[in-house]
């Protein structure tokens, strides 16, 4: 007991180290930090736009803009704006009653970031195809990473519904607790993989991050080989291991054979029976076909994926 | 100190990594002009009670009583920028970033973050060795024998996954328009995950569950070099991963003998890849775009030549003799894409591509002949496939906002596979957008695949050829299956003013397996979401809701020789070959609530957000032979399939002491309950209908269900 709570004490005393760590650091690093200032508002706008400018001013658009007209730079000319009609259709706006194109609200981004090799296959992307435009997502008033106008998850939540839903179930991918992101595996400026997935094909992406499954076997199972996503689902499941289906059903939709693979595994076959079927109860099929992913099993032990 | 705590403990190497990053950011920022500097600390106490399941209701993260705490800091001039942040500091989920350079110039990262995947705690084994590659027990064989019929003498241990992630990222923009881009991650991967394996002579006998250790090392590297300047893009990329198990084999001692067997692990590998991807601008608004990549996986694994067997009470060694006693896998995966896109006109777009990947498979053939007199040898079989895929789109704008895109889509799909070695799919796609009023925008699609596959008669590597050429001319694998699907879109994305936005959207699939008789025949999926945020004043309060109902149907054949196969011309009733079917149901719903209220501006804010999941899932099973004693066709069915139910709730009160200083008080509730026909009323072990098959498990995924209360307040600094 007193053990754990020396433990504990310790816990503690290490955090608050490394706090007074990071604030020394700090010191050294800074001395007296001066404010954070935004020098990209040109005062007429800030008269009116006090919101817009107070955003912008905090953004990450505002630092690289420092010292020049921040405003005009992406809406444009203000002259007939400021005198003539105080109007959205007579600047660069990036509303949605704006009256731009997603092609001009698109070329007005692309003026500085064309070059840029992480929009290289914009014009490849189904998002472009939806009609989709930079500000769909991005906003030159954000201070969150990458200029996103929410969190990713939330973003990407917000078009792709199912997706939430999908997420939040028992068997999941961790993007709820924030350890996986959509653009780990997606790239919203397009690219060449189907789903707009970075990689070549859906094996190659998941392999990344499970090395382990990438054999290359002795005894191999070919729709383990060929896609992922034929047993499973990438994004959340009401079964274990994001599974399509649960066992034994997704097994027997290809084994059927004399004896056990044929059987139907009912209530009959519950741990509440005398005698639990092993095919139906606990991880079912997995309990003795563990190796479903590649076996180097010996002989007939391997080839069935039981070692 | 339990074994969680004491990695915890052992976990001072996190503060490597964090003194590195620190030790490599000071000296770099001090020689940045003095502009700008800032960050912040946070503390945050937490109490957490937990009843039941603390594994699921940790299972990607760890919430326990304890002190957490975050560090920001952050220096910027007009070039430097550097950013450190680090997350629940020691604890299983801890992260440290750095990110920083000079805008234009370079970027480089460091990071370290630890994901946690905890699957059940306290799982029993009679074996110790737990998390070793050597699983033993004293005493006399176990057939016909429990252990113990108290399985609290058993040895417990946890099943958990830790994941390591550290690594480094530099990107070199110094000769714009070239780049270079070079990273390397390392993940180590540690902890037990459930195995299973079956000891005994047939797969009727027995099942073996085990713990297996998980040791793994990845290491990725990878280094890319690109032209970028609009309207060129050209790159050239190198990846090369290695993967590194610490045990090639899980050693047990079987259970009809004091000798042990061995259960094959995931194998080392290394594997290697070279892309080129390119860009171009063309006349007419169109684009030009390729992708080409070739990559070699390659493992090499001694194999062994004899395993254990049960010939009852006894034990039994099957051997063979190998052609070679090393396997060598090598798969060699070849890639290429052209994406041909075109804006020739304004209200025309449109897009032509076409793919090539090919799997190939130079592994060693490894040819086993048995040395039991009598029987054929026979060799694994490589697989691998070719897929051809092209099509395009075009995208038609319409009078009053109105843009059409029809599409299609062929895929033809090679395979080295005996049944259905060749499918093609032609997928016929129209989407429709109507954006004619500023506050709505309608979306509508509608999806046509159709797969025609050539069957064959499938030979197989070993076993009963006339059981294959009696049953697998009903049997149509639903991945490659001769299928039609169905696949309707619709959404609306409703704003009638700024502080109001809605979206309403409804998804209807429904695939049909034409030619299948034994297998999955038909899959249908509703989907209906809605989503809603309103801002009224001090008040935003955001919701959503969605639906997802699935039906499967499956048809199947129990029968027990090649003569009873066809499930076509059975008459005979009460000979025990029967068909029978499922109709798989799955109910889903979630829906979520928050509200953030901001009480006295810029000095007190509550937030509440309030999550439902529920899943509900059944099984409607048809025999139509051989009901099992006590049963009928309507008590067989599964009520419980995976179903749960899970509350989250979660309020805070957030008070802005000054400036510089935030604190939050706060409340979460969660609550989950699960039930699942294959897990209710678990047993750790049991027979089959004699003693001389006894099954032992492990609890893996046992008594998931859980409750928890959790308080917690933060104190945040700013600087």
């Amino acid at each position: 007991m007193q053990h754990a709570i020396l433990q504990r004490l310790r816990k503690y005393a290490r955090t608050v180290a490394l706090c007074v760590g990071a604030a020394g650091a700090l010191v050294v690093l800074g001395g007296t930090p001066a404010p954070a200032t935004g020098a990209g508002a040109p005062v007429p706008c800030a008269d009116c736009h006090d919101q817009a400018t107070a955003s912008f001013n905090s953004s990450y658009h505002a630092k690289a803009w420092k010292g020049a007209n921040g405003c005009q730079s992406c809406h444009g000319p203000t002259d007939q704006h400021l005198n003539k009609e105080q109007s959205k259709q007579t600047i660069i706006s990036f509303s949605k009653d704006g009256g731009r194109s997603a092609k001009e609200r698109a070329a007005q981004c692309l003026t500085c970031h064309g070059s840029s090799n992480h929009v290289a296959f914009w014009e490849t992307s189904k998002h472009k195809s939806a009609g989709m435009a930079c500000d769909s997502c991005h906003t030159g008033h954000s201070n969150l990473p990458k200029n996103l106008k929410k969190p990713q998850s939330e973003l990407c939540y917000s078009c792709h519904k199912d997706i939430r839903s999908q997420a939040n179930r028992q068997s999941h991918h961790p993007i709820r607790e924030g350890k996986v992101s959509c653009s780990d595996c997606h790239d919203p400026h397009g690219g060449f993989g189907n789903k707009m997935i970075k990689a070549d094909s859906v094996n190659e992406l998941c392999f990344k991050c499970h090395a382990d499954k990438r054999g290359p076997y002795m005894w191999e199972h070919p729709p383990v080989e060929e896609n992922c996503m034929i047993c499973h689902t990438a994004h959340g499941s009401n079964h274990t291991k994001l599974l399509t289906r649960k066992g034994p059903n997704l097994c027997q939709s290809c084994h059927d054979w004399t004896q056990h693979p044929g059987g139907p595994y009912t209530a009959a076959g519950n741990f509440t029976e005398p005698t639990p079927a092993k095919q139906m109860i606990a991880r079912n099929c997995l309990n003795c076909h563990n190796n479903v992913h590649g076996s180097n099993g010996p002989g007939v032990r391997g080839l069935r994926f039981v070692r | 100190m339990s074994r969680k705590n004491q990695r915890r403990w052992e976990m001072k190497k996190a503060y490597i990594p964090v003194t590195a990053m620190l030790a490599v950011l000071l000296p770099l920022a001090s020689y940045a002009d003095d502009k700008s500097a800032g960050g912040s600390i946070e503390v945050a106490p937490t109490l957490a009670d937990v009843s039941g399941s603390k594994a699921k209701f940790n299972e990607y993260r760890d919430i326990e009583d304890g002190l957490y705490g975050a560090v920001r800091l952050w220096k910027e001039t007009d070039t430097f920028f550097f950013n450190f942040q680090a997350d629940d500091i020691l604890y299983d989920t801890q992260s440290y970033r750095v990110h920083g350079g000079d805008y234009g110039r370079y970027k480089f990262n460091l990071f370290y973050d630890e994901i946690p995947h905890n699957l059940t705690y306290d799982a029993k084994t009679f074996y110790s060795g737990a998390g070793t590659a050597n699983l033993t027990y004293s005493g006399a064989n176990l057939v016909n024998v429990v252990p113990s019929t108290d399985t609290s003498t058993w040895n417990t241990f946890d099943y958990e996954v830790d994941r390591k992630n550290q690594g480094a990222g530099l990107r070199l923009d110094l000769l714009k328009p070239l780049y270079m881009d070079v990273s390397f991650k390392q993940e180590k991967r540690e902890g037990i995950k459930p195995a299973g394996l079956a000891p005994g002579t047939t797969g009727g006998s027995s099942a073996l569950e085990l713990p297996e250790p998980v040791d793994y090392v990845t290491d990725n590297l990878k280094a890319e070099i690109g032209y970028s300047l609009d309207p060129i893009f050209a790159s050239v990329s190198y990846l090369y991963s290695k993967f590194e198990n610490d045990n090639d084999n899980l050693f047990f001692r079987h259970t009809v003998s004091a000798n042990s067997d061995a259960f094959t692990l995931a194998p080392d590998n290394d594997y290697y890849k070279f892309a080129f991807k390119g860009g171009a601008k063309l006349p007419m608004s169109s684009t030009l775009n390729l992708n080409a990549g070739r990559s070699v996986a390659e493992t090499s694994v001694g194999l062994f030549s004899s395993f254990l067997d049960t010939n009852g009470a006894t034990t039994t060694t099957t051997s063979y003799v190998l052609s070679d006693s090393v396997f060598d896998g090598k798969v060699v995966t070849t890639n290429y894409d052209v994406i041909l896109t075109g804006n020739p006109l304004s209200f025309l777009h449109g897009k032509l591509f076409y793919k090539f990947y090919e799997k190939e498979n130079k592994s060693d053939e490894i040819t086993h002949t048995r040395v039991l007199a009598g029987l054929d040898p026979f060799h694994n079989h490589l697989f691998g496939y070719e897929k051809d895929t092209y099509g395009g789109e075009i995208g038609i704008k319409l009078p009053a906002n109105f843009t059409l895109t029809p599409s299609y889509k062929h895929v033809k799909t090679e395979r080295h596979r005996g049944d259905l070695p060749v499918s093609k799919d032609d997928i016929y796609g129209i989407a429709a957008r109507w954006s004619g009023l500023d506050f709505l925008t309608v979306r509508a699609g509608y999806e046509r695949l159709e797969r025609s596959s050539d069957w064959q008669q499938l030979t197989l590597v070993t076993g009963t050829q006339a059981t294959a050429n009696a049953i697998e001319p009903f049997i149509r694998r639903f991945d490659a299956a001769p299928l039609d699907q169905d696949t309707y879109k619709l959404s609306l994305d409703i704003s009638p003013t700024d502080n109001l936005g809605i979206g309403l959207g409804y998804q209807h699939k429904k695939s049909e397996y034409t030619d299948t008789i034994l297998g999955l025949r038909d899959d249908e999926t509703d989907i209906f979401d809605v989503s809603a945020d309103y801002t009224l004043g001090k008040v935003t309060l955001a919701g959503y809701f969605s639906y997802e109902k699935t039906d499967q149907f499956q048809f199947q054949r129990r029968f027990t020789s090649a003569a009873a196969a066809n499930p076509l011309t059975d008459t005979t009733v009460g000979d025990g070959h029967y068909n029978w079917q499922i109709n798989e149901e799955n109910i889903s719903y979630d829906y979520g609530l928050s509200a953030e209220v901001a009480l006295v501006p810029d000095k007190w804010r509550i937030k509440a957000q309030f999550d439902h999941v529920n899943s509900n899932g059944t099984l409607d099973f048809t025999l139509y032979e051989s009901i099992p004693t006590d049963f009928t066709n309507d008590t067989v069915d599964q009520a419980n399939w995976d179903d749960y139910r899970k509350d989250s709730l979660q309020l805070k009160a957030i008070y802005d002491i000054n400036k510089n200083l935030v604190s939050t008080f706060g409340y979460a509730y969660e609550k989950y309950k699960y039930s699942d026909a294959a897990l209710d009323n678990y047993r750790y072990f049991f027979s089959n209908t004699s003693l001389t098959a006894t099954n032992y498990l492990t609890g893996a995924y046992k008594d998931q269900s859980y409750e928890a209360n959790v308080f917690f307040a933060t104190m945040k600094y700013s600087f």
